[in-house]
């Protein structure tokens, strides 16, 4: 969680669903997380990727 | 009071763009941004979402809490309703079956709190599908401050998107 506050701290974009992020872009380090979320709402895996 | 130092402001290079100068050339109002939005760096935050709102229900579309030492500064708020954009026709066909409206009757509307505090809302219809509100003294989100923005509306179920736009600072 402390990972996903972070990420958000720095984030450019924040695409949310519900109030919840699932989608962060960092436009200065290149990169955007897609944050998966399971049944009961808990962030389970935040996959990350480079816009390289 | 003396001037603020609008010389030593400086961006973090590939994210500068219009919003904040749009806040710097357009500054019509009286009340000027807070000092803090002239002295620190910044960079651009884009906060959007996308859902169903129906009536009678307050549903949260986005939930950012500004981080430790950070001020969040926003700049525009875009509604889009999205569905038919039908500005000028009539709600019933020219032809045809008077009783089968072309424009659907729907009105979605979002309202903007602060650390659960009301501040604005922004509605759209089918008539002006998409909304941009311009602030040109920015709402301002301090650190810890919480920033909801809830959809609903009064007729109808319908899709909204939802762009907050601004500027975060660092130190």
């Amino acid at each position: 969680m402390k990972r996903l506050n972070e990420l958000m701290e720095q984030a450019n974009l924040i695409e949310f669903r519900d109030g919840k992020p699932v989608k962060i872009v960092n436009y200065r380090e290149r990169k955007s997380y897609q944050i998966e979320y399971n049944e009961a709402g808990e962030v389970v895996r935040i996959i990350e990727s480079s816009m390289e | 009071m003396s001037e603020p130092e609008v010389t030593d402001i400086t961006f973090d290079r590939p994210d500068y763009t219009a919003g904040a100068f749009i806040v710097f050339t357009g500054q019509t109002s009286d009340v000027a941004p807070p000092g803090e939005f002239w002295a620190r760096r910044g960079y651009q935050k884009i906060l959007t979402a996308s859902a169903h709102v129906s009536p009678g229900t307050s549903l949260l579309l986005i939930y950012y809490q500004v981080g430790a030492g950070r001020t969040l500064f926003v700049t525009d708020i875009v509604l889009e309703m999205e569905g038919p954009s039908v500005v000028g026709e009539s709600r019933y066909p020219a032809t045809g079956y008077w009783y089968f409206p072309r424009v659907p009757n729907q009105y979605a509307v979002i309202g903007i709190y602060k650390s659960g505090t009301f501040i604005d809302e922004i509605g759209a219809t089918p008539y002006i599908n998409i909304v941009h509100k311009n602030y040109r003294t920015p709402l301002t989100y301090y650190s810890g401050d919480v920033l909801e923005v809830k959809g609903s509306a009064y007729i109808g179920t319908t899709k909204v998107f939802v762009m907050v736009t601004g500027y975060e600072t660092t130190e």
